[in-house]
């Protein structure tokens, strides 16, 4: 099988399987409880925590969470509101901020979309235009989940501390994480959220960085765990494995490749298909991510045709018709044309050349034979 | 004293000198619902009984029943030996709550001296006498307690009566073959059919790559809770994407629904006749779509050349068949976003009044369709799907 999904998930390093053995079955005790292999267990967890903190660069701490849906409700559920503020969060972001800010704006506190170009970056003028001194949450996604856009957090972190000082600014790394190098103090937000699967840890492990002195309250209440903020019993497999996955997915990590494989894909699919729409800028977006709009044609067919030909890729909405799944390709200005032939092709260190070349040549057939069949 | 549901029949009572080929079906489906339960079933007097089982079950038990046809109502009563001065005493220990409450007493036994109403004044009397809050109210009581003193000095106690579907018992009215589409409808006009009594089979066209795999399991699903109203119920699904790919080819864009609807009638009646069912059924409701006018209706009724086509929503309005989905628990299914026909193959105008003959001569362009219909009919997958009650 031809794996071309990898923002949507990455298999586990089977080597985690030991560490899940070694935490659930030998070294299986509670964290918080007093006997010294407990002791040695939380001390594994602070570990991980800080090999984490010191492989993303960032001056604070790290909150596990269930997944990277969680941990941007955490970011924002958890950090401080006041009268009258606002909340600002990019028109493309995932389902879990977007979501998320649905409900606050729900619930009464006033909330901004800031437009995004057509690759999926979020567009600085109108950002500038709504950030205002007022303005105490700001969430904006490292990199499109659609597109593989990079969105610049840097230089948005700095714009909103210069009019809006007491903001807290979040970022969703999820598809950042273990697929680009993460400075977090260099970037300088108050709060980035990681999941684990997508760099081959174990799905079910989220994460959230909290700079130092940024303070944000709990969402989930109870026996205290993770210095207050996300009661539950530790899940040790999982955060440590996951500090294990992502030191050897950065090892790993041959960005000039999987820039080379994926401009390599773009370039051929152009070819094959002359209707469509290459949403990804490769000057502004991630190595491995190849977002692309075909038109009048439903991208869930190609996908179904290649999943028998042993290839898997993505679709960017799903194939409906529903309001909720052409959000994504009206912020990015798509025509109504394109909105069921999105599809999102997406690599990772795995991915060799020889699969990109048979995945062409298959896209090649399966698009030829599904062109036959487009509306009369 | 033992725990029982009473089991009322429904139309089968009016049913003559066929009455016991009813009544046996009844009991057949009744035991086959109840299967899975640990419980007997009694029968006695133009009633079932259920007996036996943990009182943990008996709401189960209720539910599973309230889906059998040919059930007029339920009730979980108190079972006791005949004894007019014993049957305050019961009622007390199992009493609801509430303050208005009447007696009502049906008195089969003759052998008793009282009327029936003498008995109802007695009883009313000694549960006043044990709890004074209470008091009796003929006319609007919050509680109706039921005394059914039956021939055989048996005595059964009950406070509520929950209404069934009716109907007659799935089986004697023959086998029918569900054109079963993904949507609202067509599991809505399964359950009607099923209702009147016949045993349903369904027909599902599948056309992968085009629609996805969530689409046919979304009809698994829908089959599923069919199969809790009418039991066995196996699904044929039938490879359609060829002759999908076929009618795209050969036929006028405004025919291709049409002619899409007229082969997938000549494919399930082929396959029902070859099932030994006398009649096909689909949700068609008049007028709701193009494919479902009086004209399109004409055209598609035409490649049914042996067997019926029943059509028991024809009359009803789209707000009614969801009411009744929803009653049946299949319209969360229905809803769900897979699509039962992929967009390239949906015209944006289709014709609305078909003619007859401008019809079957697109459906004679298609090129080799015998021999498509064939490979579909020869590759049908069958999907046993097992019932899924309570």
């Amino acid at each position: 099988m031809i794996y071309l999904d990898t923002s949507a998930t990455t298999a586990m390093y089977p080597e985690i399987l030991d560490i899940i053995k070694k935490y659930a079955v030998e070294e299986y005790y509670n964290p918080s409880a007093l006997y010294t292999k407990a002791l040695n267990v939380a001390k594994e967890i602070k570990a991980a925590k800080q090999k984490i903190l010191d492989i993303l660069h960032g001056n604070g701490t790290i909150v596990f969470t269930g997944s990277g849906t969680e941990s941007d409700n955490m970011a924002m559920f958890g950090s401080k509101k006041f009268k009258d503020c606002k909340v600002l969060v990019s028109e493309i972001e995932h389902s879990a901020i977007y979501q998320s800010a649905k409900k606050l704006q729900a619930q009464g506190v006033q909330v901004e979309f800031v437009k995004c170009d057509c690759n999926g970056i979020v567009c600085e003028n109108d950002f500038k235009e709504k950030l205002t001194s007022n303005v105490a949450f700001v969430s904006i996604m490292h990199v499109s989940n659609e597109t593989g856009g990079i969105n610049d957090i840097e230089k948005l972190v700095s714009m909103t501390k210069a009019i809006a000082p007491k903001a807290i600014f979040h970022s969703d790394g999820v598809q950042a994480v273990g697929k680009m190098p993460i400075n977090l103090n260099k970037l300088g937000v108050d709060l980035y959220t990681f999941s684990a699967h997508k760099f081959h840890g174990m799905k079910g492990v989220g994460g959230l960085y909290i700079k130092k002195g940024v303070n944000i309250n709990p969402i989930i209440f109870g026996g205290g765990q993770e210095n207050g903020l996300r009661s539950a019993t530790e899940n040790v497999c999982g955060i440590v494995s996951t500090a294990y996955a992502l030191d050897k997915t950065y090892k790993l990590l041959d960005i000039e490749k999987n820039k080379k494989l994926i401009e390599y894909t773009a370039q051929n699919l152009t070819k094959i298909v002359p209707n469509c729409v290459i949403n990804t800028n490769f000057d502004k977006s991630l190595s491995n991510i190849l977002s692309i709009s075909i038109k009048d044609t439903r991208g869930e067919v190609l996908v179904h045709m290649l999943e028998d030909k042993g290839i898997i890729i993505g679709t960017g909405s799903a194939c409906s018709a529903s309001k909720a799944h052409t959000r994504v390709p009206i912020a990015l200005g798509l025509s109504k044309e394109y909105f069921d032939g999105m599809l999102r092709i997406s690599i990772d260190n795995c991915t060799t050349f020889e699969e990109v070349e048979i995945f062409i040549k298959e896209f090649e057939e399966c698009y030829k034979f599904l062109n036959n069949f487009t509306a009369k | 004293m033992e725990k029982v549901i009473l089991i009322r029949f429904g139309e089968i009572f009016l049913k003559g000198k066929n009455k016991r080929f009813f009544e046996n079906l009844l009991e057949r489906n009744i035991k086959n619902a109840l299967s899975i339960y640990d419980c007997v079933i009694e029968k006695s007097h133009n009633r079932f009984y259920v007996a036996g089982y943990d009182n943990e079950i008996e709401d189960n038990i209720i539910q599973t029943l309230q889906k059998v046809f040919g059930i007029h109502s339920l009730s979980p009563a108190i079972k006791m030996h005949t004894d007019i001065d014993k049957i305050a005493d019961l009622i007390c220990d199992s009493l609801p709550v509430a303050q208005k409450f009447r007696v009502t007493v049906k008195r089969a036994d003759k052998t008793i001296n009282l009327t029936s109403t003498e008995i109802a004044s007695q009883i009313g009397g000694d549960i006043l006498v044990r709890k004074p809050d209470m008091v009796v109210d003929l006319h609007e009581p919050q509680l109706n307690i039921n005394v059914d003193i039956r021939e055989n000095k048996t005595t059964y106690i009950f406070f509520k009566n929950i209404k069934c579907f009716e109907g007659m018992p799935v089986g004697s009215s023959g086998k029918g073959l569900l054109l079963l589409s993904g949507g609202i409808d067509s599991p809505v006009a399964g359950f009607r059919m099923a209702k009147r009594g016949m045993q349903i089979n369904g027909i599902h066209f599948h056309s992968y790559p085009f629609t996805s795999i969530q689409a046919k399991e979304k009809v698994i699903e829908l089959g599923k809770i069919i199969s809790g109203y009418c039991g066995h119920f196996p699904l044929f699904v039938v490879p359609f994407t060829k002759i999908q790919q076929a009618i795209h080819q050969y036929c006028r864009e405004d025919f291709m629904i049409t002619v899409m609807r007229m082969i997938m009638v000549e494919i399930a009646e082929k396959i029902a006749i070859e099932q030994k069912c006398g009649a096909l059924i689909t949700g068609e409701s008049l007028g709701q779509v193009a494919s479902q006018t009086l004209e399109s209706l004409t055209v598609t009724n035409s490649r049914a050349k042996n067997l019926p086509i029943l059509r028991p929503l024809i009359d009803m309005d789209k707000t009614e068949i969801i009411k009744i989905s929803k009653e049946i628990d299949t319209f969360e299914t229905s809803i769900l976003p897979y699509e039962d026909c992929c967009t390239v193959f949906l015209p944006k105008n289709p014709i609305i009044k078909p003619k007859l003959s401008v019809a079957e001569a697109e459906y004679n362009k298609i090129v080799g369709l015998k021999e498509l219909i064939d490979d579909a009919i020869n590759n049908v997958e069958i999907v046993k799907i097992t019932n899924k009650r309570g």
